[in-house]
């Protein structure tokens, strides 16, 4: 991949500048991306659980005899 | 007499892949950025947005739309809405507007996006997105890039920055 570009615009002075971004920046956000990569897994791994959990109690609802309108009644 | 909204700068693109804009006058009460924008891959991107270089502590929820199904999701990544790429019309843009108030106040700072993407084909998306940033600190600095790391924003994207004052 080349080499990514930023342009830098100075809102105090109205100038803006483009330049190579450096090689610490691109390891900052190579890093942050992998930290907040980290993040978004633990997070969608709850949202899973969560999805899981309501479908296993929708199906005991659903064996107790409840109506698949009474089971969504009791969810809004 | 209030100043009402002012735009502070304008930047165009060829290829860059991020945007900064930064020393941003502490002058006005809200921010407004409007996005006109697009991606140099053959494929959907995303738009990300950071405050201050500082990506962390953030959680955002997205609502969309795509012609056919609506669907939710909630992230702590910047990608606000997606974005076309070369695999979408020519010469069409995705839109955004990213309204972030009382940005000189060091405190969390809630932010509303409404974007679309729009493409002359069955697949083009619509979002309501909104973020509350953890930071505690003023907002002096602003970038957008695309949500994929390193890639370039496709040529003529432009992205203004307005200032909105109450008084």
């Amino acid at each position: 991949m080349t080499q990514p570009t930023i342009i830098e615009v100075d809102c105090s002075t109205g100038v803006s500048v483009e330049r190579l971004m450096t090689e610490e920046e691109i390891a900052k956000m190579a890093e942050t991306y992998a930290e907040i990569q980290a993040q978004q897994a633990e997070l969608d791994a709850a949202a899973e659980l969560k999805a899981a959990a309501k479908a296993s109690a929708v199906s005991k609802l659903t064996e107790l005899g409840l109506t698949a309108e009474e089971i969504a009644a009791l969810s809004n | 007499m209030p100043k009402g909204m002012q735009p502070i700068f304008t930047q165009k693109v060829n290829s860059a892949s991020f945007i900064a804009f930064n020393n941003i006058p502490q002058t006005y009460t809200d921010l407004l950025i409007k996005l006109s924008i697009r991606g140099t891959p053959a494929a959907f991107d995303s738009v990300g947005i950071i405050f201050n270089g500082n990506q962390y502590s953030r959680s955002r929820n997205i609502m969309q739309g795509n012609g056919s199904a609506a669907s939710s999701s909630r992230g702590t990544y910047r990608d606000i809405g997606a974005m076309g790429g070369t695999n979408t019309t020519s010469n069409v843009y995705s839109s955004y507007d990213i309204y972030i108030p009382n940005y000189t106040l060091s405190i969390f700072h809630q932010c509303i996006i409404d974007a679309v993407l729009e493409n002359n084909a069955s697949e083009g998306y619509s979002y309501l997105t909104s973020f509350v940033d953890l930071n505690n600190f003023s907002i002096n600095s602003i970038s957008i890039s695309s949500s994929t790391y390193g890639v370039n924003l496709g040529p003529d994207s432009t992205m203004t920055l307005y200032g909105i004052s109450r008084q």
